[in-house]
């Protein structure tokens, strides 16, 4: 390990000492510049002043002014750019050792995008990019509506990008961006933060929740958080390599500006409630015909009563949600308060903040559980009260140099501190899921149905199933993480044409996760589950990126800029866990160390990317802009047999409408096409491509001994899955920019899709085996729309509306046969993980009786379904769309910001009621009221022969109210009157306000596999997602 | 001004950027930047050494293991099938095997499928290298085919008519087309003759334990065959395999747990089955031992009266067998029953009889079966019911008791059909089950589509030749 890493210095060395052998200064001015707003001739800070055909450049400060040094004598033509104001360009002549000076009045526009974004290559013009860069304003946004974590800022903000929450306070997020194209792999997108790549996967734990687990992207502070832009596909992300063909989210942190030092203070404080509307469980009451005697429960049910075996006494219903001292849940909290300071010189500048964050989820130990363990003296500790919480510390220190004009340093860093705790919930056996909705229709039953069967566990179960929340929080599930995010950065430009840069930076988080039941406590899953365990994962993540590049600009023709950048990437993703579990504790023992059983073991993944790249892109006339580019990536993830993978890239775009040929239209106030291709890709797991044995301990003749069994077939031929896209589209602002309008169209290939290859079992060994044999379309049109409706000084109305369309479609499995899940289906033709089932064909209510009733007789049958498995539906949302409006009144003080979302074109597993059928407590089993499509589904599902789960797999179409915000902002008097700052404002907002949809579970964003990065959405024995009401005061002093 | 590239400063550009395609190409630099260790991988090179070779050894008995008692295996689920269990689970997968009505992609059922088959691999690759490196190793070479003969036995026993049968010992795999239940019952056959040829005539311990459990093995493929009469002399009395003899499968805290203990007694995912089911036992399944209702000390159940994981069905438990009892793979009281049933086909119903009887109040070792220690009195000797089906269905009975869960039930049902005459409706849980409507039709498992991949299979939709017993 050391002796590569001195390699990769010495090569970086190297590298540098043969640029700087070029740095020579010839006699140079300066240009002073300052910046203005046309209408109000305020200064403008932030604006970014570059001299057209070089990388000089800078910000201005507070004051608007930028003094841009070392420029060489002659004249320049100076651009500046700032978002909400249209780009300015004038020609400034320098002469050597003289000032020059430049003015600019910048007019504002009603709507602009950010005139910036980066790319592999550096900060480039949106205009000169030939693909779509989403781009969200967090440092706004945060200050708007109510955002707890990048999940939020992600949600709903633009086009493709669907993402999908865990329903637990601190849980991660499903996040797909246009669609899937990975059949094995993950389809996650890659994370940078400050250049560098970050720990971004979902399910970034080893407590078994059986749910909601947390993701290293939910870490990540908003309020540090400048602007996140999103790199939707391989067009754009194929300088980012093997890694990026699920797109690239580029999170910048804050920055100081120069100025007087700014304090920025915030504390918000809100609930948490769970408005949820759950299913009602049912239980039947009747006699056995045969024997005229009651039937014992659960075994009278609809079907039974449409045969003749059972005749309905009564029927009993209970929704333990909707009873006060039964539910486990209450209104949760949330609090957080931060402090920033920002500010320095021209020379160097800091961004300083800390902040801490605390929430408190929904789950609440029911109030009959209360009273039971307070009765029998059973301690209620606080993970059993509350078993879901987080609590997070940030702090991070940016600071920013500009040595000397050649020169600038950045350093990045950010350090969290945060413990959290989940519920077993949905798939854990223990969990509260299988609990809450898999009880009978009645709380107190005859007879009493109670825990166990003994005390202490003979407790009453109140329409619980086997045992009640109580049991079950007592065993704490914990993380804890500290993580410290170091980036540096350094841009040098020995010459006017010439700029190296260099991003050195590691993510490194250490996590403990910690799972611990005391002996004696617990619910009875097994003979020795109340006899204790305490397990402990400890596992280091480490994520070190060296990103060195160098770009020359240079304008051999007049109308012709080039610019020329080549580039070596290496990242180094590398885990390392250990783990010691012990089971059986001795009383009041919270380690493994007295255990009976006690196991110990470690797991490391290392993964390593070695990347160069070349670009070239030329500017014609300032409105043609054509890039060209290459990177070749080698992986230690590949095959043997595999050296070297490559990605192209191309892209155009054209500001069309400054054309000399263009018509002038009035109300066409820019007309930009463009269009991009691209290649990037996905690497194999670690050891994929690897062949190996295992280890396996076992009892031989009552001794214990080792053993080797094979593990893994290995592939030495395996690539990375390569995934080529072309979009095309057009930028149009209208009516003089108070409306834009987006269009973009996508085709995605991905070829070498990587299959987890299922082995026939009868080879006897591995179950899959990875292989490039796929072939994966996604493709779809993008829409977004901006538009300043009203812009008065008094008032003020804007609206913003995306729509996306997403079709997938699997052409190839490389010859291998479709693979057939228990419900999903992976066939040529047809979407990835298509829901598949023989669907129901109707139903009749033949003999009138009110029941649908399965007969083998076709003649009385009345439920029919089809004789062949079909395809059903897509598993994820073809169709997304927001709709954000803000409205300023009182003289746009207050602004009213609203967040509609919808997703529609697919279909949601409403795996909590098929599973509510078998127990058996749902409406289409037990209730005679019930709808006949659902008591359709359920005879589908279990008495006819066919065995159908199709009804269960119900349209998941909805529209949300995802945010609504209320803030006022004070006036300046006012704010130095109150609160001697500079300014404030206090904002009331909501999440997930209303629901409306054809969905028959309890929410269509409900999805117990979302947060471990499964494709298959299903609600199972789930929570939904809870409404947050938050207010927040932002105080500037 | 316009920023020219002069000619000496692009000569630098372009020179930086062929030094980086230089260093690309260095394969010295970038293998050693992509130099990646990973301590949990164990190369196949290292198994190529005389310890090597008894790891891989070891771990093919793990895989014995894991098809027995070390994970949930048809021993449980044939057990489901048949007679023996009961779902108390919220699995699906469990309640489809209870059912009768196993679906072809039943995961459980597939995962125990390829265990099967794993066991096979193990013991191929174990053989080859203890050949190489171990070749005294006499006894643990035969132990290998003998794992090997037993997991084929046991497809044969479970599994449908048409089990491909393939080769994934090397890099290559070579894969089988699917073969009929009788070439599986021979292909056992002739594993346990390769385990007897190599120990031979040896008398160390370790040879004669492989040589008994070997004949227990091949007799029990026998009978799938209907080869009563060899089966017997298969055997070769007591002489061949002495009644308290046992090759065991063991359970230890830092491996695994006795799995039927686990999921039964403790988890509560299985009940002990009944004639008469449901929580309040007046759901009357017909051709059901009534494991429970019999009250035969052998099978000690407690009707506890409080539910299974599922949270619905009360569990009847049995506390035959604890955490870490050793559990009977073959045995000599499996070889007695075999020659019993030789007697019985044979038509000598007094021998038949006998050693029945004998067994009901033998020594010491067959009266203790898992944690029961029988009396002397404990078991009253049978009478001979006088006609040859009640005879048959005595025998089995009997059988079902002495070797409770120990995956034999299954088979015998299916040889009850096979080779005694009866249809499944008289062999099979027949009735309304207490989670469903009624029991289905199934009498095996099927082979998971997973199969499909089989390169011999392609463009098939089911793996199974048929579905019958």
């Amino acid at each position: 390990m050391h002796t590569r890493t001195l390699a990769l210095a010495r090569w970086a060395a190297a590298a540098a000492v043969f640029l700087g052998a070029s740095v020579a200064y010839a006699q140079a001015g300066s240009i002073a510049v300052r910046v203005v707003d046309a209408g109000t001739s305020n200064p403008i800070d932030q604006a970014q002043v570059s001299i057209v055909g070089t990388n000089l450049g800078g910000l201005t400060n507070s004051d608007g002014r930028v003094l841009l040094r070392n420029i060489g004598p002659g004249t320049h033509q100076l651009r500046v750019l700032r978002v909400g104001y249209t780009e300015q360009k004038k020609p400034v002549t320098v002469t050597a050792g003289q000032q020059a000076t430049a003015e600019f009045s910048l007019g504002a526009v009603a709507v602009s995008l950010a005139p910036v974004v980066t790319t592999a290559t550096g900060e480039t013009r949106r205009v000169e990019v030939g693909n779509t860069v989403a781009q969200i304003d967090v440092a706004k946004t945060v200050e708007v509506t109510q955002i707890k974590n990048v999940d939020d800022l992600l949600t709903a903000r633009t086009t493709s990008l669907a993402v999908t929450q865990g329903n637990q306070t601190g849980s991660g997020s499903r996040m797909r961006i246009r669609g899937q194209s990975s059949l094995s792999l993950s389809n996650q997108p890659i994370f940078i933060i400050d250049g560098v790549r970050m720990t971004s996967n979902a399910d970034n734990t080893n407590l078994p929740t059986g749910g909601a687990t947390p993701s290293r992207v939910g870490d990540i502070n908003p309020d540090e958080i400048e602007n996140i832009e999103v790199i939707k596909g391989p067009s754009a992300a194929a300088l980012y390599g093997t890694a990026a063909a699920n797109g690239v989210v580029l999170i910048t942190t804050k920055r100081g500006r120069a100025g007087q030092a700014r304090w920025t203070a915030y504390a918000e404080s809100g609930l948490l409630r769970d408005r949820n509307t759950y299913m009602t469980a049912y239980t039947l009451f009747g006699k056995q015909t045969s024997t005229g005697q009651p039937a014992p429960i659960n075994f009278c049910n609809l079907q039974r009563v449409g045969v003749g075996q059972c005749t309905i006494d009564s029927v009993a219903a209970l929704n333990i949600f909707e009873e006060d001292s039964l539910t486990p849940v209450d209104d949760g909290s949330r609090s957080q308060y931060g402090l920033q300071l920002s500010g320095g010189t021209e020379a160097i500048r800091y961004f300083l903040s800390g902040e801490r964050e605390q929430e408190t989820g929904v789950m609440k130990l029911p109030k009959f559980e209360e009273a039971r363990m307070q009765a029998q003296e059973i301690p209620i500790r606080e993970w059993t009260d509350r078993p879901n919480a987080l609590g997070k510390n940030t702090v991070r220190m940016n600071l920013n140099s500009t040595v000397n004009p050649q020169l600038d340093l950045a350093l990045s860093s950010g350090f969290i501190n945060l413990t959290q705790r989940f519920s077993l919930e949905s798939n854990a056996t223990a969990g509260l899921g299988s609990q809450v909705f898999g009880g009978p229709g009645c709380s107190i039953c005859a007879p009493e149905r109670l825990t166990g069967s003994a005390a202490p566990l003979n407790t009453p179960l109140r329409g619980y199933r086997a045992w009640t929340p109580g049991y079950t929080w007592q065993e704490k599930n914990e993380q804890q993480v500290n993580r410290f995010i170091l980036s540096g950065n350094a841009n040098w430009r020995p010459r006017s044409w010439l700029q190296n840069r260099l991003t050195i930076g590691n993510d490194f988080a250490a996590r403990s996760d910690s799972r611990f039941l005391f002996n004696g406590e617990g619910p009875p899953i097994t003979n020795i589950y109340r006899n204790g365990f305490k397990s402990n994962w400890r596992q280091n993540l480490r994520n070190t990126t060296v990103d060195l590049g160098s770009t020359a600009t240079y304008n051999p023709l007049a109308w012709l800029n080039l610019k020329t950048t080549v580039g070596a990437q290496y990242v180094n993703e590398e885990t390392a866990l250990g783990q010691a579990i012990g089971t059986e504790l001795p009383p009041g023992a919270q380690t493994p160390n007295g255990a009976v059983t006690r196991t110990a073991s470690e797991a490391t993944t290392r993964v390593k990317t070695f990347g160069l790249f070349v670009e070239e892109a030329a500017a014609i006339n300032d409105r043609l802009f054509l890039t060209a580019a290459l990177r070749t990536d080698q992986n230690s993830a590949f095959g043997t047999d595999f050296q070297r993978v490559y990605y192209p890239k191309a892209s155009l775009s054209w500001l069309i409408s400054q054309e000399n040929f263009f018509p002038t239209v009035g109300w066409l106030s820019e007309l930009r096409i463009r269009t991009a291709y691209g290649a990037s890709g996905v690497q194999p797991n670690s050891n994929d491509a690897l062949r190996f044995f295992g280890t396996s301990i076992q009892s031989l003749q009552n001794a214990d001994v080792g053993g080797l069994q094979i593990d893994a077939l290995g592939n030495p031929d395996l690539r990375p899955e390569r995934s080529t896209e072309i979009e095309g589209g057009f930028e149009a602002k209208l009516f003089n920019s108070r409306l834009s309008f987006d269009l973009t169209y996508y085709n995605k290939r991905t070829k070498d899709a990587l299959i987890s290859a299922i082995v026939a079992p009868s080879a006897g060994v591995a179950a899959n085996v990875r292989r490039n044999l796929g072939a994966v379309r996604n493709e779809g049109w993008e829409i977004l729309s901006s538009a300043q409706v009203l812009d008065r000084r008094y008032a003020a109305l804007d609206v913003s509306l995306s729509y996306s369309t997403n079709e997938n479609e699997l052409i190839s499995l490389g010859g291998t046969p479709p693979q057939i899940g228990t419900n999903t289906r992976v066939v040529e033709g047809y979407p990835l993980f298509g829901f598949w089932e023989n669907k129901i064909l109707g139903w009749e209510d033949k003999n009138g009786d009110g029941l649908l009733t399965y007969f083998a007789d076709p003649a009385r049958n009345e439920v029919f379904v089809d004789s062949v498995d079909s395809f059903i539906g897509y598993t994820q949302p073809r169709h997304l769309a927001t709709l954000t409006t803000g409205f300023e009144f009182l003289n746009r003080r207050l602004r009213l910001q609203s967040l509609f979302d919808y997703r529609g074109g697919h279909r949601w597993y409403n795996n909590t009621e098929r599973i509510r059928c078998t127990r058996p407590n749902c409406g289409g089993r037990m209730d005679p009221n019930a709808s006949f499509e659902d008591q359709a589904m359920v005879i589908a599902a279990l008495e006819h022969p066919a065995r159908t789960n199709a009804g269960y797999f119900q349209k998941g179409d909805y529209v949300r109210f995802r945010e609504l915000s209320l803030q006022y902002s004070f006036s300046n008097d006012l704010a130095a009157k109150l609160l001697r700052a500079r300014s404030a404002n206090i904002v009331m907002s909501g999440r997930n306000l209303k629901l409306w949809t054809a969905y028959r579970g309890t929410d269509p964003e409900s999805d117990f596999q979302a947060t471990v990065d499964n494709d298959v959405p299903s609600e199972f024995q789930t929570l939904g997602p809870p409404t947050y009401f938050i207010l927040r005061l932002n105080v500037v002093f | 001004m316009r920023y020219a590239f002069r000619f000496g400063e692009r000569l630098k550009f372009a020179t930086l950027g062929a030094a980086l395609a230089l260093v690309a190409s260095c394969s010295s630099v970038t293998d050693s930047l992509l130099e990646v260790e990973d301590p949990d991988l164990i190369a196949p090179e290292n198994t190529n050494s005389a310890a090597g070779a008894i790891a891989v050894a070891n771990g093919a008995l793990g895989r014995l293991n894991d098809v027995t008692t070390g994970d949930e295996s048809t021993w449980l689920f044939g057990g489901l099938l048949a007679d023996e269990w009961g779902t108390s689970s919220t699995f699906i997968q469990n309640d489809e095997a209870d059912w009768r009505k196993v679906q072809d992609n039943n995961s459980s059922v597939g995962g125990m499928l390829r265990r099967l088959y794993r066991v096979r691999t193990a013991a191929n690759q174990a053989i080859k290298l203890l050949n190489e490196w171990q070749p005294t190793r006499t006894a643990l070479r035969a132990e290998m085919y003998f794992a090997r003969g037993f997991a084929e036995l046991q497809l044969a026993s479970d599994y449908c008519n048409g089990i491909p049968i393939s080769d994934g010992t090397e890099i290559e795999i070579v894969f089988g087309e699917p073969e009929t239940t009788q070439e599986v019952f021979n292909r056992a056959i002739a594993s346990f003759d390769s385990a007897l040829a190599i120990v031979g005539t040896a008398t160390d311990a370790a040879s004669v334990r492989v040589a008994r459990a070997a004949r227990v093995g091949k007799a029990r493929a026998q009978l799938g065959n209907n080869q009563f009469a060899a089966a017997a002399t298969t055997i070769g009395g007591t002489t061949g395999v002495p009644t308290t003899f046992a090759y065991q499968t063991t359970s230890s805290l830092a491996a695994d747990d006795n799995i039927i203990w686990n999921q039964g007694l403790s988890a509560r995912r299985y009940s002990v089955a009944d004639s008469l089911e449901g929580n309040s036992r007046n759901l009357l399944v017909r051709n059901a031992i009534p494991f429970f209702s019999a009250r035969d000390p052998r099978l000690p159940v407690t009707d506890t009266r409080t539910v299974g994981q599922d949270g619905g069905t009360f569990v009847r438990t049995t506390t035959l067998y604890d955490r870490l009892t050793p559990i009977d793979v073959v045995s000599g009281l499996d070889a007695r029953l075999i020659e019993a049933e030789a007697a019985l086909r044979g038509g000598n119903a007094a021998q038949w009889l006998q050693i029945l009887n004998d067994l009901r109040t033998g020594p010491t070792r067959i009266t203790q079966v898992g944690t029961v220690v029988l009396a002397a009195t404990a078991l009253p000797p049978l009478t001979d019911p006088g006609t040859t089906e009640a005879r048959v269905s005595l025998h089995f009975r009997e059988k079902a008791f002495w070797t409770f869960s120990r995956g034999q039930r299954l088979g015998d049902l299916r040889r009850l059909v096979r080779q005694f005459g009866r249809t499944p409706d008289n062999v099979f849980p027949v009735g309304p089950h207490y989670k469903t409507s009624a029991y289905g039709t199934d009498v095996n498992f099927p082979i998971h589509p997973d199969e499909l991949n089989n390169t011999n299979l392609q463009g098939k939709t089911q793996v199974c030749i048929d579905r019958n017993a």
